[in-house]
């Protein structure tokens, strides 16, 4: 058993090298300046910070939000019908359905996006079966949009959201629907009230299994969305390799950090909350 | 008077049937039991009954309205599952006023109700605690709780105490029937234990591979077992297998592969050829191969092979030269007897059921 202690340290060892040490450099970069050529001058100024507050990046911090708790919830809200169905489907359909939510997943995340881009994209499929049903669109919009973004996010974050969620349904204890419409409750009643409450946790895991990717993600947006749908992760992608200001990159990077601390923490507040009222 | 009515109801699911021809009846206030092994059918036919499964052929009938088309909401059922399924995120009084609160009774009404249900189970100092922090046989008594508040006309009971140990199980069937006396209310019970099932119910179904195999008392069923799956499965027996060998009336002599004879009573009909005569081990007396036999019993002779004390029964196996030993019970303070020892063992042919050997 004292053995077994040891185990975590290679885990703990790569953890404090690659992730915790850049992510400090991060954070001292963005207390540093921005040099004439774009190189880091090392100092201590909490400048790059307050360049922050402005009504511009405020803007897509709270877009970025929005986005992403779309996502989140979508993905849930979804996450929970493939779920369910999938746990109550018969065993000989389960690793079936498990598959088809697998399979995709494990093909390119870039390739997926591409896909899905050549579809919409001007004299793709879709553009050509509006024309063909003489359905008035504009090819080029319809290639580049916001509401593409919000398609390709879900689409490729779907996954995250069902697999604990499936998981999650697969251990639920499904007398306890039979035992509420036995005492009267209609489905949504079942739902809202028995369903939900009792998987609160592992939904509210999958939403932020959702929610914390999609607020750096910045692939998706650049490829279906254009300009017009500037996000968090591209502005700290333009930041970090267009302007060649690492500083402000980097403090955009804290900041957005900060934000899922804070996330995390009225989380947590709630919870326990929850549980105090409850005991 | 029958208050619900089973009426030809069949259930198949994927081909497999489940259900064959079900017919019975429950009469208002009764504890009635259904007994059978696993996969026997009896919880599917309790789910047809609550509504949460649906016949593929048949009727239930409630009060004489038919009730197969409703679903479990609009029946005047409740049910307890087997391992209560309590509403984990809810205190016990909240899982208690769930029905209620979805009648949309006043807020007051509902909880003096539920706290007064939860008192009836002495559990008025547990309503603000999670079922998690409640025992076995406290959560069990939540359960039934919910379900009585709800004032159903029938109670289903899924194996309720099949989770509690032997202690809280016994304390639990006497708390149950009294309740049930005394709320006067119909409860339809099933388990697997033939000896729960006797204790508390007035009558019972034992039911095998999706058939009823009978219905009756619990005397009835334990003194005159209508068929061979009923005298096998409830209470204890020694099967004697031997060949038909002439008949007087009901009474058959049966020859023994040892070649020794017995009389047995027909309790199916009997194909020429091979049948098995069952009697109970109590009804079975064991005496030194010394001692005189009593007039008109069969008697057979035999070695002890084995001695089982059981406290205040003892159960002696005994070789007769039969495929199976005889199992005979007595009284742990008239055993006196030896390992090895020579006996005779007698039994009365009006207690000695015979049944045609391709019946099993």
């Amino acid at each position: 058993m004292k053995l077994a202690r040891w185990l975590a340290l290679p885990s703990l060892g790569w953890f404090l090298f690659f992730i915790l040490a850049p992510m400090m450099l991060i954070f001292a970069i963005s207390l540093a300046h921005r040099g004439v050529y774009g190189q880091i001058e090392w100092g201590f100024s909490l400048g790059n910070y307050t360049s922050l507050i402005s009504p511009v990046i405020l803007k897509i911090f709270f877009k970025t939000i929005c986005f992403a708790g779309g996502t989140a919830l979508a993905c849930v809200s979804l996450g929970v019908l493939a779920a369910w169905g999938m746990a109550a489907a018969p065993k000989v359909y389960r690793d079936l359905l498990l598959a088809l939510i697998v399979v995709p997943f494990l093909t390119n995340g870039l390739i997926r996006i591409l896909g899905l881009k050549t579809f919409v994209s001007v004299d793709g499929p879709l553009d050509m079966i509006l024309s063909w049903l003489h359905i008035p669109h504009d090819p080029f919009s319809l290639s580049t949009n916001i509401y593409l973004v919000g398609v390709g996010m879900v689409t490729s974050y779907l996954p995250f959201a069902v697999l604990p969620l499936y998981g999650a349904f697969e251990k639920f204890d499904f007398s306890l629907v039979e035992a509420a419409q036995d005492l009267g409750a209609r489905n949504r009643t079942v739902l809202f009230r028995i369903v939900l409450p009792v998987l609160w946790k592992p939904l509210v895991g999958a939403a932020f299994l959702v929610f914390i990717p999609c607020l750096g993600e910045y692939l998706i947006p650049d490829l279906l969305g254009g300009a017009k749908a500037l996000l968090l992760g591209n502005l700290i992608t333009e930041k970090f390799l267009k302007a060649r200001d690492w500083p402000v990159g980097s403090a955009l990077a804290i900041g957005l950090i900060f934000c899922l601390l804070v996330s995390w923490v009225i989380l947590s507040y709630l919870e326990r909350k929850r549980h105090e009222e409850e005991r | 008077m029958a208050l619900l009515e089973i009426v030809d109801i069949d259930k198949a699911v994927e081909g497999q049937i489940i259900l064959n021809k079900i017919n019975l009846s429950v009469n208002e206030g009764e504890f009635f039991s259904l007994l059978g092994s696993s996969g026997c059918g009896k919880t599917t036919l309790l789910r047809l009954i609550a509504g949460l499964d649906k016949p593929s052929s048949g009727e239930i009938r409630l009060d004489n309205k038919r009730i197969d088309n409703l679903p479990p909401q609009h029946r005047p059922t409740k049910m307890v599952f087997q391992k209560y399924a309590l509403f984990p995120h809810m205190t016990a009084i909240d899982n208690v006023a769930f029905g209620l609160r979805l009648r949309k009774l006043p807020e007051a009404q509902v909880r003096e109700k539920s706290m007064n249900a939860l008192d009836m189970f002495g559990l008025k100092n547990f309503a603000g605690r999670k079922p998690e922090t409640l025992s076995g046989g406290q959560q069990q008594r939540v359960a039934v709780a919910r379900a009585l508040v709800n004032e159903p006309r029938v109670l289903l009971l899924d194996e309720p105490l099949s989770a509690l140990d032997q202690k809280m199980r016994e304390h639990m069937q006497t708390e149950l029937r009294a309740l049930q006396k005394r709320l006067g209310l119909t409860f339809i019970y099933v388990t697997h234990d033939q000896e729960e099932a006797m204790i508390l119910s007035d009558r019972i179904g034992v039911m095998n591979s999706g058939r009823l195999e009978q219905v009756a008392t619990p005397r009835d069923l334990y003194d005159d077992p209508k068929t061979f799956f009923v005298a096998s499965f409830v209470g204890q027996m020694t099967k004697l297998s031997g060949q038909l060998d002439g008949a007087q009336g009901e009474y058959f002599r049966v020859a023994l592969p040892n070649g020794e004879k017995i009389q047995a009573r027909k309790k199916s009909e009997l194909k020429a050829g091979g049948a098995i005569a069952f009697v109970r081990p109590e009804k079975i007396l064991v005496l030194p191969s010394s001692s005189p036999a009593p007039a008109d019993q069969n008697v057979l002779s035999g070695q002890i092979s084995q001695i089982h004390f059981r406290g205040d029964q003892t159960e002696l196996e005994i070789d007769c030269g039969l495929k199976q030993k005889v199992s005979a019970y007595m009284m742990s303070s008239d055993d006196n007897f030896k390992n090895g020892q020579n006996v005779k063992i007698c039994f009365c042919p009006t207690e000695t059921w015979l049944f045609d050997e391709g019946a099993t």
